[in-house]
């Protein structure tokens, strides 16, 4: 499910809630609504509030760790790639069938993980990518190096090679976790539509009241938003950027 | 767009909506703005305001790791530098060509990522600072080691060297990914004008206040002025210091 979707559904159901507290205002008998009854409502409900209000910034600030995290990974995938095309260029000509490999390897991977077709899912894992990386590594072990010098690059370029995949094998794994897991959800959901039944349940009834209870419920499922969007990288309106790939991409192979 | 631009939009958008509130105070019926409204529109305005604070704070602080990791980086090229010059010096007067070069290399990459002339952008990636080091690296290969021990310090070079570009490239792919998404920005700012507007509903109109808020106000775009200008650790006021660059600068080639 997209991260607006799910963002839509809890906001239907917070603010659902605030609408529900505002019926049962009228259907409770007087006395339920008094002011001792408030107050201990209050104080109920002011836990639960800090308890979200705390769940919620502290989510949005992980999704953004983990976000940071996986960009770091392909900040770390850009760097070697580069390091690794260059030191291939120094070990001569006889590696220019594995550096082509390499570049078409990237590319495609480029393509996959941001398809220009937008209704095409970027992915990751893509099984081409995989066996592009491992042709590219049979090509550099067959180098026949004839110096100490074309030595040392060759096993240089393996240890590059493999601090690649497993880099790459490292943001696969990140990505098939999901952010939050469904029940996470539907338990924050829940304090959440507690939270604004009760407000709806001491609130008089005119527009300002209802428009500032819209907007916080507005503003409450943007962090979901924020935290679903987070959460997958590669798709949707926070994305990470392909520049610094794509850059490196210009200069393999020249 | 500059990080201090961006906080003078954030906030002129905070402090005008807390004018907003104001505003809307005048036009509003006086049962909208009954004790029982107020009550309510400052529960759920404040499960907003810890979410905010929440994430602002702990934006802040990953802005400042993220810049303290590219520092870092700094501070590792420079060890290694003056370190790759002393295995260079170990090796005999052969090697001296090679350390003028390097001296070369690491004055032109501190002219283009500090520019003396402000009104130039840092660059860190620049074509020159590669070039240098690819020819740098060529000549290391050309030395020919006559003693076991010139041997393993030209192999000792080459880690070091290469050692050197990676981190160099790791610098420049980080320097290009921002830290923070403009919908992530967007869906902040709207918090915040949310809770201003709220605060702006139910203030008396005196300078105090008007100040009060106006100073909050000024806070909040000044985290937001830290977290993006912390994003950009060569450029604007906070910038990474070249002084251990050019402190390992002054013994090159000596």
């Amino acid at each position: 499910m997209s991260a607006l979707a799910v963002a839509a559904i809890v906001f239907a159901c917070v603010f659902g809630g605030a609408v529900l507290g505002m019926v049962l205002q009228g259907i409770l008998p007087e006395h339920h609504l008094s002011d001792p009854s408030r107050d201990v409502v209050r104080l109920g409900t002011g836990l639960v509030a800090t308890m979200a209000a705390l769940v919620l910034g502290l989510l949005v600030a992980s999704a953004k760790g983990a976000y940071d995290t996986q960009k770091d990974g392909l900040d770390e995938i850009t760097a070697n790639l580069t390091l690794l095309d260059s030191t291939l260029a120094q070990y001569g000509p006889e590696t220019r069938e594995a550096r082509a490999i390499l570049r078409s390897t990237v590319a495609s991977a480029i393509s996959r993980l941001w398809p220009a077709d937008a209704s095409q899912e970027s992915t990751l894992g893509a099984a081409e990518t995989t066996a592009g990386g491992k042709s590219f590594y049979d090509e550099v072990l067959a180098l026949m190096p004839a110096t100490e010098t074309q030595r040392a690059l060759q096993a240089q370029s393996l240890l590059i090679a493999r601090d690649l995949a497993r880099a790459r094998l490292l943001l696969i794994a990140q990505q098939e976790t999901p952010p939050i897991s469904g029940v996470f959800l539907v338990v924050l959901t829940s304090w959440l539509v507690v939270l604004f039944v009760s407000f709806g349940l001491f609130a008089p009834r005119n527009t300002t009241v209802l428009s500032a209870l819209l907007i916080s419920a507005f503003s409450v499922s943007g962090a979901i938003f924020l935290i679903m969007e987070l959460g997958d990288p590669f798709a949707g309106l926070i994305q990470i950027s392909s520049a610094p790939l794509r850059n490196a991409f210009v200069h393999l192979g020249v | 767009m500059s990080a201090l631009l961006v906080a003078v939009i954030i906030l002129v958008c905070v402090f005008g909506g807390a004018l907003a509130g104001m505003a809307l105070r005048r036009v509003l019926p006086a049962p909208h703005l009954s004790e029982e409204s107020k009550d309510v529109v400052r529960l759920a305005t404040g499960l907003v305001a810890t979410m905010a604070a929440l994430v602002l704070g702990l934006l802040v602080a990953s802005a400042k790791s993220s810049y303290d990791t590219q520092r870092d980086g700094l501070d590792e090229i420079a060890a290694n530098v003056t370190l790759l010059d002393t295995v260079l010096a170990q090796y005999g007067p052969q090697a001296q060509d090679v350390r003028q070069g390097l001296r070369r290399v690491v004055a032109g990459a501190m002219a283009r990522l500090w520019p003396t002339d402000g009104s130039q952008t840092p660059t860190l990636g620049g074509p020159e600072t590669t070039a240098g080091g690819k020819l740098l690296h060529a000549e290391i290969l050309a030395l020919v080691p006559a003693t076991d021990a010139q041997r393993a310090l030209q192999a000792q070079a080459l880690q070091i060297g290469s050692n050197l570009a990676r981190v160099r490239l790791l610098l420049i792919a980080q320097h290009q990914s921002t830290v923070i998404s403009g919908v992530f920005l967007v869906i902040l700012t709207f918090w915040l004008v949310v809770l201003f507007a709220s605060f702006g509903l139910f203030a008396p109109r005196n300078a105090t206040v008007l100040a009060a808020l106006l100073i909050s106000a000024l806070s909040v775009a000044g985290a937001i002025f830290l977290i993006l200008e912390l994003d950009q650790p060569f450029e604007g006021l906070i910038q990474i210091s070249d002084a251990p660059l050019r402190n390992a600068f002054a013994d090159l080639g000596k």
